[in-house]
């Protein structure tokens, strides 16, 4: 652009550009504004500058007007991410609630259906003849008659008392599992049953495996139940196993 | 709507005057929610909102600096009626009356067309000169808008664009002559 020739001079550009910043006082606007009226030269060279300015400004002005348009449609947009993140919740509130309602019933329900299915099929196991005066199965024989009279609690601490010296017998470990779970005690049975399970005597076997199944089916562990049941050989075990299937 | 809220006309006035960026921002949100409103009411949409909002807005401002607005009652009523005026030039259009309704016509009156020739000639240097802007160069563009709009100084000015204060003020200078005659350019030659 140096070919053109200048149209201001650096002295008027500073002048006009004073003048529109509002870098004058009260009196050289008057004396510049009256300078304007008589300098017609002048007049014209100031409105084409004042023209650009205002160009310039305007422009700045436009993409301030933009940003802060933008700035609104953020905040709504915010807003109604609110609203919606509020829905949201409140969906998966009832979600929820729907669920821990269901739960409710399968909770309530369910374990009434075991439960139920448990007193159908569950009666202490009777015990063993008490056979009073020997006295190395003296203790034992005292417990079980505690458990036969249904006092699990008092049968339950005398065996356990003999169980040190006893820990593998598997009639001491089958009848604490009895005991435990004519006792409502189910968890802890289940240990008892497994003891004898485990071991390789034949006698409380296909019993306890049959009691270890109601002990799960107690605790609504129906897998387990079944898995244990399919080890007795009691018929009612087997009944039981193809009502659980079912 | 209490004072202490409020801020006095005089400020807003005088933030208008020196592009304060606060204040412009205030007013351009406080009071496009009404304009939307009514816009929307008479059969227009988001984008037209927009649109006629910020040539409100523009035209509020312009009328600010050039003490058109005779400071009676608040800004945000002045800008909300420039803008409803505005929307109603808009209904009245050419372009508008062939596919709209004749009641929304009629409600929006007679008025006579100004003489236009004069306005034709403003309205082509004007024109020209935000071509020119367009054209400028970047680093041109910006040391103006940064010297005139966003009313930085000059030693401001110099460290942002890392160079001194003389040279910016120099460069300054010869930016506004380069878009000077761009705009006689576009303006002889169209």
């Amino acid at each position: 652009m140096d070919k053109e020739p200048t149209y201001w001079t650096l002295e008027e550009q500073d002048l006009f550009e004073r003048y529109l910043l509002d870098g004058m006082d009260a009196q050289e606007r008057t004396d510049f504004e009256s300078q304007l009226q008589s300098d017609s030269n002048l007049n014209t060279k100031f409105l084409e500058f004042k023209g650009l300015f205002r160009t310039i400004e305007e422009e700045g002005l436009r993409s301030k007007l933009n940003h802060f348009h933008k700035q609104l449609e953020d905040d709504a947009q915010v807003r109604s991410l609110h609203t919606m993140s509020y829905r949201f919740f409140f969906r998966i509130a009832a979600a929820i609630a729907l669920l821990i309602a269901l739960g409710g019933i399968w909770y309530f329900y369910i374990p009434n259906a075991n439960e139920r299915l448990f007193n159908t099929y569950f009666t202490p196991d009777p015990g063993l003849p008490t056979v009073m005066g020997n006295s190395d199965n003296y203790d034992f024989y005292e417990a079980m008659v505690d458990y036969k009279q249904g006092n699990y609690k008092t049968a339950l601490q005398k065996w356990e008392n003999l169980l040190p010296q006893k820990s593998d017998n598997d009639t001491i470990n089958y009848f604490l599992g009895a005991a435990y779970l004519a006792n409502d005690e189910p968890s802890k049975a289940i240990p008892y049953f497994d003891c004898v399970l485990g071991s390789a005597q034949p006698s409380f076997q296909s019993e306890a495996a049959y009691y270890k199944g109601l002990a799960h089916l107690k605790n609504n562990e129906v897998e387990e139940a079944l898995k244990s049941l399919e080890q007795t050989s009691d018929e009612k075990g087997r009944e039981l196993a193809k009502k659980l299937k079912d | 709507m209490g004072n202490t809220q409020r801020k006095d006309i005089d400020t807003i006035l005088e933030g208008f005057r020196k592009n304060d960026e606060t204040i412009l921002e205030e007013v351009y949100q406080s009071v496009f929610p009404q304009v939307r409103v009514h816009i929307f009411k008479n059969s227009g949409d988001e984008a037209q909102a927009k649109d006629i909002y910020q040539e409100a807005f523009i035209a509020c401002w312009q009328n600010v600096k050039d003490h058109k607005f005779d400071g009676t009652g608040s800004l945000e009523a002045y800008l909300f009626t420039i803008a409803k005026n505005k929307w109603t030039d808009h209904l009245r259009s050419a372009r508008f009356k062939k596919t709209v309704h004749q009641d929304v016509i009629s409600l929006i009156g007679q008025e006579e067309d100004k003489d236009e020739d004069q306005d034709n000639e403003v309205q082509n240097e004007q024109e020209a000169m935000k071509r020119a802007l367009h054209q400028l160069g970047n680093g041109c563009k910006n040391l103006l808008t940064l010297f005139y709009f966003e009313r930085k100084n000059m030693e401001e000015i110099a460290e942002k664009i890392g160079i001194g204060a003389a040279s910016a003020r120099n460069k300054k200078y010869r930016c506004m002559e380069q878009l000077r005659a761009l705009a006689q350019h576009i303006k002889n030659n169209g």
